[in-house]
């Protein structure tokens, strides 16, 4: 079986893991990584700490540590890149981030080495995306963090029904507890004194309220996108949404949310399969 | 617009029948032994935060106390901490809250009772002995903070053992033991404070917690219940919110903590008619002429124009209608208009409430 990683994946499992039990696990997988998810990892993954004051040095030396674990994953060979317009056309992608890469990644080992390829990202809109040209070219398949934790859970004898439960649980506390401060902030935001006439503002304020309300988080961020294009009217408002930037980049959706939160329910009342040696 | 936090601002204005439950239940636990856990369910903005700070005042607890003769409640207000390690900040936000020196100070006469009583709190000498160096004179006050606090070096927890403290705080349960221990010490006789209210925000955030979290939350509460038998009022206040409903309680509260939830509070959304009580007494607060004969008691606002808003904000909670009223009079200032009729209003309406209602 040939894994790959896409870098939302990478750091969530670098976020929940407690000491390095699921690196541990990830490294039985025998999993790649791009050059191009490496350089998003090492990017992205200490923007969740910009704003803890004080700035967790220990945490951070940690992640360090197990970056390095992650490096010795990259894909050297750079040739599968001469599949990039290949894919391109096929999907009608133009971006070259990477869950592009890591899907072109999968067409170069999928056509030379004759194996289905598991990409994981939690980037849902790159999932949609890349799904019909995996499958329909039996190229492979594309889940989510979810389902690697599942999958680490059924081939790992160490990992149990409350470990499998302990980490889906942390992976959604990941997302929910931004959603729950940037509902509290927006509930008791106050319009300031200068801009009480300024009803695209409250326009807003109540379409981002409701987005939150319905964990529409498409919605929310496409609204926070749009903002810096009429800083006069949403200033202030912007200020305060773009600490959760780093939570609105990750391109997760409410449905994603609830497959979370559901699974976390699965594992007591429809407990996933485990060959019990 | 968030509740108010100065005291002198702090203010209940309407809903009397909530007011009552509130009082009711605070009068009882001064009176009787009891502990008891209450659950404060509503919408943002419905006034629970708002209850637990017009409770906790010093001038509330004191007339209530008043009323049913007894010594005050003992008010500890926290929100549900969201950290790593939430039973260590909860912990720690209660020995903030701890004056090591004006407790022994009030209990100074009463030493030698507390002792005797302290030694049948809980068959654990090292609890004992923790209590009885908070109340004790012979433990420098600050040293013993530190200690709470697990900040004192090993020396210095060595200087603790002739107390009979022969180690550190070292696990949960502590935290529990010390602080129910506390509780009840504080509370002894009922002679100083007849009750301990303690109050959390914001219990909601449990259903973000992982779950190892929300079950040590759950079971420090549990202890903290266990270990205080009497004289404990345990107010938790939930929100409905994007991720938390009143239908998912149980997948986030242990049935030992629920089963010993006595009481729900529901901040409703309000009807027109309390509305308008509410706003008639909040004003009332805030007039500097109130003696002015023949004024309307909604004044600046007009009876007909408060209810075509409120008609027009329809389930509104109580944060929007105060939020849309502030609006109103900030726009009816500027433009100099007093009072604020009808006409004005129904001129503005797009402008207030537009279609940003929510």
């Amino acid at each position: 079986m040939v894994v790959l990683f896409d870098a939302c994946t990478v750091i969530n499992m670098v976020h929940i893991d407690e000491g390095e039990f699921l690196l541990k696990q990830l490294r039985g997988l025998e999993f790649q990584v791009c050059k191009t998810v490496y350089d998003e990892i090492s990017t992205n993954i200490f923007n969740k700490f910009k704003y803890t004051i004080p700035y967790p040095e220990k945490e951070k030396k940690e992640i360090d540590v197990k970056l390095n674990n992650i490096r010795s994953h990259i894909y050297n060979n750079q040739h599968y890149l001469d599949f990039c317009d290949d894919v391109k056309t096929a999907t009608n992608y133009s971006k070259s981030n990477g869950e592009f890469h890591s899907t072109v990644l999968a067409a170069y080992i999928n056509t030379f080495e004759k194996v289905f390829v598991h990409i994981y990202t939690d980037d849902r809109p790159a999932l949609k995306e890349f799904l019909p040209f995996l499958s329909r070219n039996q190229i492979g398949s594309i889940g989510d963090s979810v389902d690697l934790l599942v999958l680490l859970y059924r081939h790992n004898e160490a990992f149990n029904r409350n470990d499998l439960k302990k980490y889906l649980s942390k992976l959604f506390a990941e997302y929910a507890g931004v959603i729950a401060e940037l509902e509290k902030v927006m509930m008791s935001y106050e319009i300031p004194k200068l801009l009480v006439r300024n009803q695209k503002l409250r326009t807003k304020l109540a379409e981002i309220k409701k987005a939150i309300a319905d964990l529409n988080v498409t919605s929310l961020r496409k609204i926070y996108l749009e903002l810096p294009g009429d800083k006069a009217s949403y200033g202030t408002l912007f200020e305060l949404l773009k600490k959760y930037d780093d939570f609105f980049k990750k391109n997760i959706t409410g449905e994603y949310l609830e497959k979370i939160k559901s699974y976390v329910k699965y594992v007591d009342s429809e407990p996933f399969y485990k060959w019990a040696n | 617009m968030t509740p108010a936090i100065s005291s002198e601002e702090i203010y209940w204005a309407g809903f009397p029948s909530i007011k009552e439950q509130f009082e009711k239940l605070i009068k009882r636990s001064m009176r009787i032994p009891n502990s008891s856990l209450v659950l404060n369910w509503g919408e943002y903005g419905s006034g629970k935060t708002h209850a637990a700070r017009y409770f906790g005042k010093d001038e509330t607890l004191s007339q209530l106390a008043e009323e049913v003769n007894s010594a005050k409640p003992y008010f500890v207000f926290l929100t549900l901490p969201k950290g790593r390690s939430p039973i260590n900040d909860l912990y720690t936000a209660i020995v903030d809250k701890i004056d090591i020196d004006y407790f022994r100070e009030l209990f100074a006469n009463d030493l030698e009772d507390l002792a005797n009583y302290i030694n049948t709190i809980d068959n654990n000498s090292y609890i004992q002995a923790v209590l009885k160096a908070i109340f004790q004179a012979n433990v420098d006050s600050n040293l013993l903070k530190r200690y709470l606090y697990q900040s004192t070096s090993a020396s210095e927890n060595k200087s603790l053992s002739e107390q009979g403290i022969m180690r550190g705080i070292g696990s949960e349960t502590d935290y529990s033991k010390i602080i129910a221990g506390l509780f009840s010490c504080i509370t002894f006789q009922k002679k100083y404070f007849s009750t301990i209210i303690f109050w959390v925000d914001e219990f909601e955030d449990i259903a973000i917690m992982t779950k190892v979290n929300a079950d040590k939350t759950n079971s420090f509460l549990r202890e903290i219940i266990d270990n205080t038998p009497n004289n404990l009022l345990i107010f938790l206040n939930l929100t409905q919110s994007a991720l938390f409903n009143i239908e998912d309680l149980g997948e986030y509260i242990s049935e030992a903590v629920k089963s010993r939830i006595k009481t729900r509070i529901n901040f409703e959304i309000p009807k027109r008619e309390d509305t308008i009580e509410y706003i008639k007494e909040l004003l009332s607060f805030y007039r500097v002429d109130p003696a002015n004969a023949g004024r309307s008691e909604l004044f600046p606002y007009e009876q007909d124009m408060l209810i075509a808003l409120l008609n027009k904000l329809g389930n509104a909670a109580l944060r929007s209608v105060n939020e849309t009223l502030g609006l109103l009079l900030d726009i009816a200032e500027m433009d100099e208009i007093s009072p604020i009729t009808i006409d004005y209003y129904n001129e503005h309406e797009a402008e207030i409430i537009g279609n940003w209602k929510n």
